[in-house]
């Protein structure tokens, strides 16, 4: 308690001083926290692509007629289903990825699109879950129906629930069992973008939906008709081992049909774009963490100044080397306090806040990493700012010292 | 000149008392300064660069409406003897022709959202385009055969969506592709002259934008020279919005004023250590105001020489060393930024100065002298 406030009022010395370095410090913690989270994400993303192990593979956008498809939805439908299963049977194709629908579940009053994962999807793009996948065996019909939840906005449902859904097609209720709901940051794979570029960030989407498996009782569960509606765009998995001329002879057939990204394209462009991305936005941070740099260096400075007599005086009295070096740090620890507080309780509350939809900066992963990261880029300032005052206290003895700051 | 004089003796004396102090803050100040020098030429003008470099700026079009007197050797001739080099050599050359729904007897214009395409074809028939469907490029056998080629926008909703043969006014096509653009359907060029007697556009399309104000100038002078009697649009100016600019500026000099800030204590410290020079000049008949002019004085004098120090380190060491830890390439400081840098520099500097002098000022003599 007396070191307290023996700390206290070395601070007050310099109070103004240490409110502003205060105000600058929770500024530059945060832009970087966010810098922290948007690396984070870019790599996120195209990690989930490497672990797909898709890398003989490419991401097929097909064309479609866009009047027939206002015309007959379905019937589109069908014909993409069909292409694509057509696609899957030519000589040197694996297998094709590719998510479909079967309507919408609303679920106390709110719609969530229904998606169905194949043993294609859960072998490359099961995420991380919370609870389990689904069983390998199908239930049977007059238990639940397994689902997983993914996205943000699943705050009040946890695994083991059982839910009662109202099905968008028949407007039947439906019983949901959570097996499993994705871990933060909760993003699921999607085919919905069929930009001229495409990136792995593109690939993913945050909205909440409901994964259910494929299997045969499904629509027999969901009591509807096969009308089935899919993305245009999938990932065309070639055959190990193809020669050159084949794998060219593949994607100029597949070219008739639409356009494509090979994966080693995807994951350059992303790269690149991420580099750009970051080239964008990095300056006025780095003004900030200058600022801060700068702020600290020269407030530790004064701080030491100022209590530089009181310090000898400390010696006279003997207080040893390090006691002093430890009073110092906590004076600066006192600084460093209350913005580290505010930074890190909001990494640690950002999950919860972005599940809840209370706020959700998108494009963004911030979790223990994060705190890691923010608490050693402190702990390494505070080494720094504590060195000069260590190197003065080690070149000179109290006296020394005492007589300089006398006269 | 005595204010001047007066100026740097107290200056001196500030170094002579707190060497070390006095150095810190100089440098500290210098540093940042040449920080923010980086970071402006980092956002401003690399936010030129970032605008983009979509068509529209960097085409010249010459209209040929008003003038029916189009001859494809001109063309020709001014391709030939195009005098500009690196970026601005080997510009595409497009020539564009407008014709009406109902030249397009294969598509369905009902419910369709946007314009009439144009016809198009460039002049070597290289095009650069992204496919929806099919080839995106002529190649020799396509141009060899007995139906020519066409590419048309994957937007264009033809009445039958499968169809390979597609209609241009009475001429027969073969669909070898469909690109993501909107406004142009592409033959070749031989077949574009066949069909269309007087174009309505040639555009001229370079690879970069140019931002250089002369040289855009230079190209306009050169087309117009093949071009008399014709109208020719520049292209469009990708330069930053001024309330942009401006904003940016202000928060650059927040930041700066927040960074120099911290340092104001270093030099407040030192101030005080010399107040009793300030004591004098109250004893000796100095007003208040006298005072308060001296201590602007001094801090425009500081600021002028970080300025100074910062702006001549930035230019000596720009090419060996900012230019690569730019985080764009071809970022150019032009005279306008330096003025606005300089006004940032000497602005914030001047008014924390004259923040932390001010309680100097305003103690009277009898509290100074000690």
């Amino acid at each position: 308690m007396k070191q307290f406030r023996l700390v206290w009022q070395s601070l007050l010395q310099i109070k103004g001083a240490a409110l502003l370095l205060m105000i600058v410090l929770t500024l530059a913690l945060f832009v970087l926290t966010y810098l922290i989270g948007l690396i984070r994400y870019q790599n996120y993303s195209r990690t989930l692509l490497e672990q797909a192990e898709i890398n003989n593979s490419v991401y097929l956008k097909l064309a479609v007629d866009d009047n027939q498809m206002a015309q007959d939805m379905y019937g589109t439908f069908s014909a993409i289903a069909r292409t694509y299963e057509e696609i899957a049977d030519w000589p040197g194709i694996k297998e094709i990825i590719s998510i479909y629908s079967y309507g919408s579940m609303k679920i106390d009053g709110i719609n969530y699109q229904m998606l169905v994962y194949n043993d294609a999807l859960l072998r490359h793009f099961s995420m991380a879950v919370d609870g389990r996948w689904f069983p390998d065996k199908p239930v049977s019909v007059d238990q639940p129906l397994p689902i997983v939840l993914g996205g943000t906005g699943f705050s009040d449902f946890e695994t083991g629930d059982v839910l009662t859904a109202e099905y968008s097609r028949t407007q039947k209720p439906i019983s949901l069992n959570v097996y499993g709901k994705v871990k933060y940051p909760g993003y699921t794979l999607s085919l919905s973008n069929g930009s001229t570029i495409i990136l792995s960030d593109y690939l993913l989407s945050d909205q909440p939906v409901i994964l259910v498996r494929d299997e045969p009782s499904l629509l027999s569960r969901l009591d509807t008709s096969d009308q089935v509606m899919i993305d245009r765009n999938a990932w065309v998995v070639f055959e190990n081992g193809l020669s050159e001329q084949q794998q060219g002879e593949l994607l100029t057939r597949l070219g008739s049909y639409g356009s494509y990204h090979t994966y080693e394209d995807i994951i350059t462009a992303s790269r690149e774009s991420h580099i750009e991305q970051l080239k964008e936005i990095l300056p006025i941070p780095l003004f900030l963490f200058f600022s801060a740099f700068s702020c600290l260096f020269s407030i530790s400075s004064l701080y030491v100044m100022r209590n530089a007599q009181n310090q000898i005086l400390y010696f006279f009295c003997g207080c040893s080397r390090k006691r002093m070096i430890g009073i110092l740090a906590q004076g600066l620890f006192m600084i460093f306090l209350p913005p580290a507080l505010l930074n890190l309780l909001f990494i640690l509350f950002y999950p919860t806040i972005s599940q809840a939809d209370w706020l959700n900066l998108h494009q963004v992963v911030l979790d223990g990493t994060s705190v890691s990261l923010v608490l050693l880029f402190l702990a390494v300032l505070l080494v720094f700012l504590l060195l000069p005052a260590l190197m003065i206290s080690r070149r000179h003895t109290p006296m020394q010292l005492y007589r300089r700051m006398s006269s | 000149m005595k204010q001047l004089i007066l100026v740097w003796s107290r200056v001196r004396q500030y170094a002579r008392t707190n060497p070390g102090a006095f150095f810190f803050y100089l440098c500290s100040s210098v540093v940042c300064s040449l920080i923010l020098i980086y970071v402006y030429g980092n956002t401003i003008p690399a936010l030129k660069i970032i605008k983009g470099d979509a068509s529209f700026y960097r085409s010249y079009s010459i209209d040929l409406h008003e003038t029916n007197n189009f001859d494809i050797n001109r063309v020709k001739e001014m391709e030939e003897n195009w005098p500009f080099l690196d970026d601005l050599k080997t510009p595409s050359i497009l020539l564009q022709k407008k014709w009406a729904k109902e030249d397009f007897p294969d598509v369905n214009f009902d419910g369709y959202p946007y314009v009439i395409p144009m016809i198009e074809a460039e002049y070597h028939n290289q095009l650069h385009l992204f496919a929806v469907q099919g080839e995106v490029q002529f190649n020799n056998t396509d141009l060899a055969a007995a139906e020519p080629p066409v590419i048309v926008p994957g937007v264009l909703q033809l009445k039958n969506f499968s169809n390979k043969i597609f209609h241009i006014g009475d001429r027969q096509y073969r669909l070898i592709g469909r690109h993501t653009g909107v406004f142009s359907v592409i033959i070749p060029i031989r077949n574009f002259l066949k069909q269309i007697e007087e174009p309505d556009f040639v555009v001229i399309r370079l690879e970069n934008v140019v931002t250089n104000t002369k040289i855009r100038d230079e190209v306009t002078v050169y087309l117009q020279s093949y071009f008399p009697e014709n109208f020719i649009q520049p292209p469009f100016n990708n330069g930053l919005d001024p309330a942009q600019t401006n904003i940016v500026a202000a928060i650059l000099a927040i930041l700066y004023g927040l960074a120099l800030s911290s340092l104001t204590f270093i030099s407040k410290y030192l101030f005080e250590q010399n107040r009793s020079v300030n004591g004098i000049y109250r004893l000796t008949g100095s007003s208040r105001r006298q005072l308060a002019r001296i201590a602007l004085l001094e801090s425009v004098f500081l600021a002028a020489t970080t300025l100074v120090i910062a702006f001549g380190f930035h230019r000596l060491f720009y090419t060996s060393v900012f230019a690569h830890l730019n985080l764009s390439p071809d970022i150019v400081y032009t005279t306008t930024d330096y003025i606005r840098l300089t006004l940032i520099i000497i602005g914030v500097t001047a008014l924390l100065y004259r923040l932390n002098q001010r309680d100097l000022t305003r103690s009277t003599a009898a509290v100074s002298r000690f």
